[in-house]
C-alpha cells in the first residue's frame, strides 16, 4: 500500500510537470505577446515600454530559463531566491498588473469579502452544487431503473441520459436560459450570485450531465449485482424485498459508482469554462478562457497548474477510496 | 432466439439436396442484430439526413450563407407574424436572417457539412493512429509497449477541453492553423487529443487475443507477425474499433462546436467560393450568442441542429455496442 502511494505520488507529480512543460512550449509558441493592443487599449505599448516590462516580468530570460524560474523559482537582481509555482506562488499577472495569480484565483474579490468571494470558491461551490444535483438525482434514477428493468420508466431513464450524456452543456444552457428566463421570466436575465435563484440554472445545466452518467453507471452496476448469487441466498432465506435491495444491493452496486466521482469532478472543472463564460459567472473558468486570449502566461499558466493537481488529486483520492471500500480490490 | 427458430423453420424444406450450410459473417449478423434496433435505426435515419443535407447543401437552398443581406437583418422565421424588433419576415428567408443579415436557412443546412465532416475525418484519423499504437503495443509488448502506454496515460490525466484550447490557441496564427480555414488544426488538435482511448482498448484486446490457441496454431505453421495481425488480430478487433469510432465521433462534434462557440473553431468564411466549409453550427451559436433575447431562433435552431446530430449517432453507436457485443447489452441503452 505504501508503495502503491509512493508510486502514484511519482507519477502524479510527473503527470503535471509535463502538463506544465507542454502548456509553457504552446503557449510560448503561439504568436503574440502580452503587451501587444488589444480591443481595449488599442495603441498597445511603446518598445521602451515593452523593454522595461519584459525585464519586470523576466521576459528577458532565456525560455529554459522563464520555465524553471517559474515552475521552481530564480535568484532575483538582489541575489534573493524567489520560490515558484511548487510553493504556492504562480506569478505575477501579466494583464492585471499589480496582481499575483493566486490572489486573482483565490483572493475575496473586494477589500471587505471573505473566501466566500473569491474566484475560486464560486467555482467551487458550483461544482458541488452540480454534483449534489447529479447524485440526488441521478443514483436513485439508476436504481429505480434497473429495477424496472425494460419497463417505460427504464425507457424514459435511458432516453433521458442519453441526451444528459451527450449533448453539451451550452447547448442545454441555450435552452434552458431560453425558456426559463427569456420566455417565462422565471429566473432574472442578468444573474445577481447572492441570490440562491440565480445559482439553480448553472448548477443544473452542469449537474445534468454528471446526473445522466451516474443514473446510468449506477443502473449498470445494479443489474450486475441484481444477478449475483448472494442476491438469490438472501431471498431464498426469506430476507424482506426491502433489505435485499438496500442492503445487498444498493451497497454492492454503490461501490464502484465512487469510481466515476474522479472524472466527474475533472469534468466539472474544465467543463465549467464555457458555462461559466455563458452565464458570466464569476469563477476561475472565464477567468481563465479571457486569461488565454490576452496572451497572460502566468495566469494561464497559474490556471492550468492549479486544475491539473486538483484532477490529479481527485483521481488518486477516488482509488484510495476504491481500495478502502472495496477490500477485494488490491492496490499495488 | 429468433435465428434459432427461423433456421428450425426453414431447415425441412431446404433439405433435399445435400445440406449446404452458408453461415452468416459477422458483419451481416451485427447488421441483422442492429436492424430490430428501433431507437438504433432512428439514429442511424437522422444522420443520414444530415449527411444528405451537408452534401447537398446547394440542393437544398438558393441563398448563399455568407452575403450579407443589406437591411434585411434580424428578420423573423416565415410563421412568426413579427420579430420582438417589430420586423416582418421575408419569404425568400424561410428560418429569418441574422443580425449580419445573412439567411440563417442557408447557414443551418451549410453548418450539417461541417459536423459530418467532423464527425467522419478526425475520428478516421484517431481510429487509425490508436489501431496502430495499441496493435503494436499489445502486439510486441517491451520497451515500446511501457513508452506508449506512458504517453497515453499522460494524455488521460489531461483535461480534454484544456488541451484542446492551448493547443488551437498555440497554432491558431500560423500557416498550419490558416490551412483549410482553421479546420485543419481543428482536426489535428482532436486527433492528437484522443487517440489514447481506442489506443488503450486496441491494446487489451491485442493482448487477449494474442495468447488465443489460433494465433498460436497460426505461429506454429510459421506465420509472420504482420500476417497474423492483418489476418488474426485485426479482423477480431475490428468489431470493438467500429463500436468505438461510433460513440467517438458525437465527442468530435462536440468538441468542434466548443470550440467554436469560444471563438476558436473554424474562421469566418467570408465568400462562398473560398472553401468547401463555410460555417459550422458552434460558430453560429458563437456570433448569436449576445442576441438570445431579439433573435432567438439562430441560436435555438443551430443549438437544436446539434443537439440532434449528436443524439442521433448516439443512439446509433450504443445499438451498434448491443449488435456487435449482445452481452454487454446490460450495460448499454
Amino acid at each position: 500500500m505504501t508503495s502503491y502511494i509512493i508510486r502514484r505520488l511519482i507519477s502524479m507529480v510527473l503527470t503535471v510537470f509535463v502538463l506544465a512543460l507542454m502548456t509553457f512550449l504552446l503557449m510560448k509558441s503561439a504568436p503574440g505577446g502580452p503587451w501587444d493592443a488589444t480591443a481595449a487599449d488599442r495603441k498597445g505599448l511603446s518598445e521602451t515600454q515593452q523593454r522595461v516590462l519584459n525585464r519586470q516580468f523576466g521576459l528577458d530570460k532565456p525560455e529554459w530559463r522563464q520555465f524553471t524560474s517559474y515552475v521552481i523559482g530564480d535568484v532575483d537582481s538582489e541575489g534573493e531566491f524567489n520560490c515558484g509555482a511548487i510553493c504556492g506562488n504562480l506569478g505575477p499577472s501579466f494583464k492585471r498588473r499589480g496582481q499575483m495569480v493566486q490572489d486573482i484565483l483565490f483572493a475575496p474579490r473586494s477589500p471587505e469579502g471573505d473566501f466566500f468571494d473569491s474566484r475560486f470558491s464560486f467555482t467551487l461551490r458550483l461544482a458541488l452544487a452540480a454534483i449534489t444535483f447529479g447524485v440526488l438525482l441521478g443514483i436513485p434514477a439508476g436504481v429505480i431503473s434497473a429495477l424496472k428493468q425494460n419497463t417505460w420508466i427504464d425507457y424514459v431513464t435511458a432516453f433521458i441520459t442519453t441526451i444528459g450524456i451527450s449533448v453539451p452543456g451550452f447547448v442545454v444552457a441555450i435552452f434552458l436560459i431560453y425558456v426559463f428566463a427569456v420566455s417565462l421570466h422565471l429566473i432574472p436575465v442578468v444573474p445577481k450570485w447572492d441570490q440562491t435563484a440565480s445559482w439553480i440554472m448553472p448548477s443544473a445545466v452542469m449537474g445534468f450531465g454528471t446526473m445522466a452518467s451516474l443514473a446510468r453507471y449506477t443502473r449498470t452496476q445494479m443489474l450486475d449485482v441484481m444477478r449475483q448469487d448472494y442476491i438469490r441466498t438472501a431471498r431464498a432465506k426469506g430476507l424482506q424485498e426491502r433489505v435485499v435491495v438496500l442492503k445487498h444491493m444498493l451497497r454492492n452496486s454503490l461501490i464502484p459508482v465512487v469510481t466515476i466521482l474522479g472524472p466527474v469532478v475533472a469534468g466539472l472543472l474544465t467543463g465549467s469554462f464555457i458555462i461559466e463564460q455563458m452565464f458570466s459567472f464569476p469563477g476561475i473558468g472565464a477567468e481563465f478562457v479571457n486569461s488565454i486570449f490576452n496572451r497572460d502566461y502566468s495566469m494561464i499558466m497559474g490556471t492550468t497548474l492549479f486544475i491539473g493537481v486538483l484532477v490529479v488529486f481527485a483521481n488518486f483520492f477516488v482509488d484510495l477510496t476504491y481500495g478502502f471500500l472495496d477490500p477485494r480490490i488490491r492496490l499495488d | 432466439m429468433a435465428t434459432l427458430t427461423q433456421s428450425a423453420g426453414k431447415a425441412p424444406t431446404a433439405s433435399k439436396g445435400p445440406i449446404t450450410a452458408k453461415s452468416e459473417g459477422q458483419w451481416q449478423m451485427i447488421w441483422r442484430r442492429l436492424r430490430r434496433n428501433k431507437l438504433a435505426m432512428g439514429g442511424l435515419i437522422v444522420l443520414i439526413l444530415f449527411v444528405f443535407m451537408g452534401v447537398g447543401a446547394p440542393l437544398l437552398t438558393r441563398q448563399d450563407p455568407t452575403e450579407f443581406n443589406l437591411g434585411k437583418d434580424q428578420l423573423p422565421q416565415v410563421w412568426v407574424a413579427e420579430s420582438p424588433a417589430k420586423l416582418k419576415p421575408n419569404p425568400e428567408y424561410i428560418f429569418g436572417t441574422d443580425s449580419a443579415g445573412r439567411d440563417v436557412f442557408s447557414r443551418m443546412v451549410y453548418g450539417a457539412r461541417t459536423s459530418v465532416f467532423v464527425g467522419l475525418i478526425p475520428t478516421t484519423i484517431i481510429m487509425l493512429i490508436g489501431m496502430i499504437a495499441g496493435m503494436s503495443s499489445g502486439f510486441f509488448g517491451g520497451a515500446l509497449d511501457n513508452v506508449l502506454m506512458r504517453i497515453v496515460d499522460m494524455l488521460e490525466a489531461f483535461p480534454d477541453i484544456l488541451f484542446y484550447i492551448v493547443l488551437t490557441v498555440a497554432l491558431r496564427e500560423t500557416a498550419f492553423g490558416n490551412a483549410a480555414n482553421g479546420l485543419l488544426l481543428l482536426f489535428f488538435a482532436l486527433a492528437v487529443v484522443s487517440w489514447g482511448g481506442i489506443a488503450r482498448l486496441v491494446r487489451g484486446t491485442t493482448l487477449g487475443l494474442r495468447s488465443r490457441e489460433f494465433v498460436d496454431a497460426a505461429r506454429s505453421m510459421g506465420a509472420s507477425s504482420a500476417f497474423i495481425i492483418f489476418k488474426h488480430i485485426l479482423p477480431n478487433a475490428l468489431g470493438i474499433i467500429v463500436v468505438w469510432a461510433a460513440l467517438a465521433m458525437p465527442r468530435m462534434i462536440i468538441a468542434e462546436a466548443t470550440l467554436a462557440y469560444l471563438g476558436l473553431g473554424m474562421k469566418p468564411v467570408s465568400s462562398m467560393g473560398d472553401s468547401y466549409f463555410l460555417t459550422s453550427w458552434g460558430q453560429i451559436i458563437s456570433e448569436g450568442r449576445s442576441s438570445l433575447n431579439s433573435q432567438p431562433w439562430v441560436l435555438l435552431t443551430s443549438s437544436l441542429c446539434i443537439a440532434l446530430i449528436v443524439v442521433a449517432v448516439t443512439f446509433f453507436g450504443n445499438g451498434l455496442r448491443d449488435a456487435v457485443d449482445p452481452q454487454q447489452r446490460g450495460a448499454g441503452k
